[in-house]
């Protein structure tokens, strides 16, 4: 620090405000970044959507007669779910892929390349064969008889009905 | 005009500390407070507790393979109409398989139209003994148990029809 005449103390005063500038915009960007952050976090959908799967599998095995529903997950892209017809041989690119085995519902999303899923359980019925699936993409399926479970995607489906 | 103050090195330092440390504390809490107000409404707990008891309780009461009384010459399940023979353990656990006994326990309980207890089964039997006593402490979040009771107006085959109360104690762990 050396003693500064009236130019030197302008110059310091200006120096002194770039330099608080420059503080403040790296904490706002940090702000930023950290908003944008939680904003694209997807982990509240695949929460939600595991835990959504396994009570509508408990809703169906509960149901006295045969049923056969389809699951819109264009719901995780802010779709409001019944105001848009979801034909069953029309299928949108989903994020989310869905893993059903051992009475539990896996919901995964591959961000960053790291598997990161959402679980939850379901209960299967003793009586009602239920196999495990295979990581399923895009909308689902859900097909229970008298003694049978199936769930399978909506491509899976409209292949079986082409056959 | 303004007069500008030389001022030593030493009150240079001192002066600059004295405005520095403030301005650094108001900008740490502002920081804070921004990431503080961004948490309070974005939410991230999802809890379907209630929920997932009122399926549990309406897998028991409507699915074929549970208490139903199921009628052979029609070849279906009656909803609402219980057979005592089939309210045991035995029967609701292969009802509903969970693969954790750490999930869901639960106590069905028959009684007549007097009070009396007609029959009684348990879910996962063994947690639920487990937990009933956390439950009557009522303590809430990780490390309780959350009750919901539901008492529903039934009819039940006993040597005859008759009608009764089914009640529901259905016990779930905290998250």
């Amino acid at each position: 620090m050396f003693r500064l005449g009236k130019k030197g103390l302008v110059e310091q005063i200006q120096l002194e405000t770039i330099m608080e500038l420059f503080l403040a915009a790296i904490v706002g960007i940090a702000l930023f970044i950290y908003v944008s952050n939680v904003s694209s976090n997807s982990l509240f959908e695949q929460n939600f959507m595991a835990r959504d799967l396994g009570l509508l599998v408990d809703t169906i095995y509960a149901s006295p007669g045969n049923i056969s529903y389809i699951y819109d997950t264009t719901i995780a892209e802010n779709k409001i779910p019944g105001q848009e017809y979801t034909p069953l041989k029309y299928f949108r690119e989903t994020k989310f892929s869905f893993l059903f085995k051992d009475s539990v519902v896996n919901v995964f999303t591959t961000e960053s390349g790291l598997e990161t899923p959402a679980e939850y359980y379901f209960g299967t019925d003793s009586k009602v064969k239920s196999d495990s699936t295979d990581r399923l993409k895009y909308n689902l399926v859900f097909d229970k008889s008298e003694d049978e479970l199936k769930i399978i995607s909506v491509e899976q489906a409209t292949n079986d009905e082409e056959d | 005009m303004k007069k500008i103050r030389k001022i030593s090195k030493k009150a240079q330092v001192s002066s600059l500390m004295t405005i520095t440390i403030p301005r650094l504390l108001f900008l740490v809490i502002v920081l804070f407070s921004v990431v503080f107000l961004i948490r309070q409404f974005v939410v991230s707990n999802l809890n379907v507790q209630d929920v997932q008891a009122e399926v549990f309780i309406d897998r028991v009461l409507y699915s074929p393979n549970g208490v139903l009384y199921f009628d052979s010459g029609l070849q279906r399940a009656v909803p609402g109409l219980i057979d005592t023979s089939k309210l045991k353990t035995e029967v609701l656990d292969s009802l509903m398989d969970y693969k954790n006994n750490n999930f869901i326990a639960a106590n069905i309980t028959l009684f007549d139209t007097k009070n009396n207890i007609v029959s009684s089964a348990a879910y996962n039997k063994e947690s639920y003994l487990n937990w009933n006593p956390i439950a009557l402490s009522r303590l809430q979040g990780s490390g309780g148990v959350k009750r919901t009771t539901k008492t529903i107006l039934v009819n039940y085959m006993d040597s005859g029809l008759h009608q009764g109360y089914l009640r529901f104690e259905v016990l779930m762990p905290g998250n």
